[in-house]
């Protein structure tokens, strides 16, 4: 049973510096055409009735959308999927006003996902953010107002120069709003994007540790689990959405550049804005070998605080995972927990757990 | 095709990596027609594909092409390629004296640089008459007349003689062979006379044993004869001759003045040296052609698989390579670190690099390789001696030796003036003994050194292409084994030694070598999960230490459904990275570790 769309809304009304999702500037696109076949994507995709638990509307900035767009979209949804567990939208400060949440809030958004990124006006004008911490907070007020009582705010932290004590202003004002959730993400300069053009820096890796361990200290203190690498909720508040990608479960998704899995294959969409709007979507398949399999399923579990799922992995790969890697897991044994049927990398080695996951199977 | 003396012409290319050699060769065979232009891959003359990849000739290879002159006669052509680095220069030495003439090539944009000096002086050495080509005229960046004055200056090679070719597109090649006619002395020596030939290179098939490529000098050779190979007295029976057009060609006999190969159900290349001199068994000439030696490996390293289960497929993979590479020994080893490998013996550094390539990537073997070393000679105070090829086997304990040799060479460095001050800094510091400098013009000299071999094959040669920005050239020469004061130097890694690190140091810069490397191993050796003490010991005694931090930050941030693919291919790329490295108790050691003892910078240079 697959239990988990995502929707890609390619379109911003401004371009971040570090992104590196597809996107384009909606004052440049054909947004109705595109919404127009992506409705016709989704219903080819013919998702059985009353299956999903979750969607997840990403971008981009799906909310740079205007308000019929944004109708026209919701009510598809709302009359192909009536059921959602978790209906999530991503957002920006800027821009959300509060017409749409009311919009959103009738259509069955249960959750928001907000950009806020940082504290300081300086990293957020460096981030190529365009909005202020004035505008996070009516934004915020407007969201609890309408009703929507499932909250995140996304932040970036280790841009070089900044330092410990940028990051507890970023806490102190994330604590403030009083979210359900917080993803804090150790900026990651990827190729073609504006920082990574203008040779921008990260903080050193000693630095970002710190930064890291500040973050994870700081929020569990104040009542968040510290359940992902760069993920903390509130006890029951964790992404169901994104628990998908970690469990290693399946997922549909379509839009621009979207990936899904299904079955045995990983389909990824075109990047051509044109392509996509001729119904040419699908632009690679990559099939998942047993192997590749097992792979991802441990890596993606061992992101989560709760850790891989022996039963599970016992299910699903037919052979004990204990038995299998005993070897290693000796070598390893000072950085991970065996309980309740779970293997997990300590929290306080999360942040090297590439290192750690390798030396695990290798 | 019969063609007397008068019309063949028998030359080389040499030049400076990459300064279009090859092209050059493609293009004059597609001009006389030898390979159509179709069919021409890229640099046929190179057909091992590790030479195509570092664009270095490595082995050695003629052809015989004929060229319809402006004269309206029929010339033959034997080029000869030859190989372009200082581990061959003995090869080179011995291909140029097949030739009577070299095309020496400049690169236009580069200009002269070391490998046009020194293969230059070896031509001249070598009694060559040489036609100087600027090639890559066609370039924008091209500067022809600093060529033209470097070349005056370097070599005295008159700047109205250089001919402008650009290889690439044609440009000026038909001049060209219009000049390799007229230019060039045809070849001499009497047919009638005893057999006397050069023996410049040799490959191994499995069908005809080894075949031989050869110019006769005098006398002529034909199929069925009984020849004699002159530095060990083996006799074979030949059966078959050729030339090669590229493709192989059958003939009868081949005479005074040609080039071409040689068959005679020659099973092991082991007997066939490159400089040796064929001649007739019934009727031998009474003296060699000159400037014959035996090559021996200057240089031993152990190579050891990776995986412990692929030490048979590299056993298989050596005996290959050695069938055509009579420069290569090996024998099996065990290292305690490393598993069972074999100690290896090459000809110099890059022999060896070249050998590691071809394994891993002809046979798919992926290799460790420990830093080479000289053997030394140790004298125990019970009157034992010993040879030491692993610096693992080298005693440990002082007490138990009463003196200990190294082998020393003769160093010739050719050098612009400009930097002999450099030079002769950087000699001391690799305990060089002055012996000797001498003026060849106004602007070059030669120095010579007395120095120890295994300061020559640790970085000697980098080190001096860098403090002579690339001009100065080198040529040694063992002359022997002396009595020096060295030491077994252990490294241990997280308290425990290393036996693949063991190097052997001279006693006098012990602690600055020892400090080097512990900081190099310090930077190749990634971060793990905790720190890792890296220390250096004389006999038990730790002479310089240096920690690799714990690693903090290995994680990449963000993993949702879009990134997973990216994500994992990143990891299985970390994973085959781990794969390359060798355990040792708990710390992982990339391969780099053991070439990287050759490469510290001690800060005295």
């Amino acid at each position: 049973m697959i239990n988990s769309l995502y929707i890609h809304i390619p379109f911003c009304d401004h371009i971040c510096a570090y992104c590196d999702f597809p996107k384009q500037l909606i004052k440049y696109s054909n947004t109705d055409d595109y919404l127009t076949a992506l409705i016709e994507e989704i219903d080819s995709l013919n998702i059985p009735d009353n299956q999903l638990r979750t969607i997840y509307i990403g971008g981009g900035t799906p909310t740079s959308l205007s308000l019929q767009q944004l109708e026209k979209l919701l009510k598809y949804l709302n009359s192909r999927f009536p059921i959602t567990e978790e209906f999530t939208i991503e957002a920006n400060p800027d821009g959300l006003t509060y017409e749409k949440l009311v919009l959103l809030k009738n259509h069955g958004i249960n959750r928001i996902s907000l950009g806020v990124q940082s504290s300081s006006e300086k990293i957020l004008q460096k981030l190529g953010r365009h909005h202020t911490n004035d505008d996070v907070i009516a934004v915020i007020n407007n969201i609890k107002k309408v009703g929507i009582n499932n909250l995140n705010l996304d932040f970036i932290y280790g841009l070089d120069g900044t330092s410990l004590n940028d990051v507890n202003k970023d806490l102190q004002l994330a604590l403030s709003l009083n979210p359900q959730h917080l993803s804090f993400y150790s900026l990651q300069i990827e190729p073609n994007t504006f920082l990574y053009i203008n040779k921008t820096k990260t903080a050193s890796d000693d630095e970002l540790a710190n930064m890291y361990s500040f973050i994870s200290d700081t929020l569990e203190k104040n009542g968040f689990i510290h359940y992902e690498i760069s993920n903390f909720a509130k006890p029951g508040f964790e992404s169901k959405h994104n628990l998908t990608y970690w469990h290693d479960e399946q997922y549909y998704a379509a839009g621009l550049g979207a990936s899904s899995y299904i079955g045995n294959l990983r389909k990824t969409n075109t990047l051509s804005m044109k392509k996509y709007l001729d119904k040419q979507w699908s632009y690679s398949t990559e099939t998942i070998s047993k192997n590749d399999e097992e792979f991802e399923f441990i890596m993606l579990n061992l992101r989560l605080k709760e850790g891989l799922s022996l039963i599970e992995y016992q299910k699903r790969f037919k052979v004990d995972f204990l038995k299998k890697y005993q070897h290693n897991l000796i070598k390893e044994k000072d950085y991970i927990t065996i309980k309740n049927d779970h293997i997990a990398v300590k929290t306080q080695y999360f942040y090297i757990l590439d290192t750690i996951f390798l030396n695990l199977v290798s | 095709m019969n063609f007397d003396k008068q019309h063949i012409r028998n030359f080389c290319v040499i030049a400076h990596i990459d300064h279009g050699k090859s092209t050059l060769c493609d293009r004059i065979l597609e001009k006389t027609g030898a390979v159509e232009t179709r069919s021409l891959l890229p640099q046929f003359l190179d057909d091992m594909n590790i030479e195509r990849e570092r664009g270095i000739t490595i082995k050695l290879n003629a052809v015989n092409v004929t060229y319809k002159a402006k004269n309206g006669e029929l010339y033959l052509f034997n080029l000869i390629d030859t190989p372009g680095h200082v581990d061959f220069t003995y090869e080179v030495s011995r291909s140029l004296s097949a030739c009577e003439g070299a095309l020496l090539v400049v690169d236009a944009t580069q200009g002269v640089q070391a490998q046009t000096l020194a293969n230059g002086y070896l031509a001249i050495d070598n009694g060559l008459k040489i036609i100087p080509v600027i090639n890559k005229v066609d370039l924008p960046s091209a500067d022809v007349e600093r060529c033209q004055l470097e070349l005056i200056d370097t070599l005295a090679i008159d700047p109205d003689k250089c001919l402008r070719v650009s290889a690439k597109t044609g440009f000026g090649i038909e001049e060209l062979l219009e000049h390799i006619v007229n230019d060039l002395p045809a070849p001499t020596g009497d047919e009638n006379k005893p057999l006397k030939a050069l023996i410049f290179d040799s490959k191994f098939d499995s069908y005809r044993g080894v075949i031989v490529l050869l110019r006769v000098f005098s006398g002529t050779v034909k199929t069925g004869d009984k020849i004699r190979l002159m530095s060990n007295g083996k006799v074979f029976q030949v059966t078959e001759l050729g030339i090669r057009t590229p493709k192989e060609q059958k003939v009868d006999s081949l005479k005074a003045g040609e080039v071409g190969y040689l068959c005679a159900s020659i099973k092991n290349i082991k007997e066939v040296f490159v400089g040796d001199t064929i001649t007739l068994d019934d009727n031998p000439t009474t003296s060699p052609l000159k400037g014959f030696r035996k090559t021996q490996p200057m240089v031993y390293a152990g190579l050891y698989p990776s995986d412990n289960k692929d030490f048979e497929n590299l056993h298989n993979a050596l005996d290959k390579l050695a069938l055509n590479d009579s420069a290569l020994v090996y024998e099996p080893e065990t290292s305690v670190a490393l598993g069972s490998g074999f100690r290896c013996g090459f000809l110099g550094l890059l022999h060896m690099e070249v050998i590691q390539e071809r394994l891993e990537d002809e046979y798919d073997l992926d290799l460790v390789c420990t830093a080479p070393s000289v053997v030394y000679e140790v004298v125990f105070t019970d009157g034992r001696h010993e040879f030491i090829q692993n610096p693992a086997d080298f005693p440990k304990d002082r007490t138990k030796i009463k003196e200990t040799y190294e082998p020393f060479a003769k160093v010739e460095i050719m050098t612009p003036k400009s930097f002999v001050g450099n030079i002769m800094t950087l000699c001391q510091n690799k305990r060089g003994e002055y012996q000797n400098m001498s003026y060849i013009d106004e602007t070059r000299v030669t120095l010579e050194y007395k120095m120890p071999l295994s300061e020559i094959v640790f970085d000697f040669f980098d080190k001096l292409k860098s403090v002579s920005q690339g001009y100065a050239s080198l040529d040694y020469e063992l002359i022997g084994y002396e009595k020096s004061d060295v030491e077994r130097m252990d490294i241990l890694l997280n308290g425990e030694g290393v036996d693949a690190l063991t190097t052997v140091v001279f006693r006098g810069t012990a602690y600055q070598r020892a400090r080097a490397v512990v900081d190099k191993l310090k930077d190749v050796i990634p971060r793990q999960q905790f720190e890792i003490p890296v220390q250096a010991s004389l006999g038990n005694k730790v002479i310089a230490r240096s920690d690799i931090k714990a690693v903090r930050k290995d994680v990449l941030a963000k993993c949702y459904g879009g990134d997973i693919t990216r994500k994992k291919k990143l990891l299985e790329k970390q994973k085959r990275g781990k794969k390359r490295m060798k355990e040792f108790g708990k710390v992982q050691v990339p391969q780099e570790a053991f070439i990287a003892m050759l490469t510290v910078d001690e800060g005295n240079n």
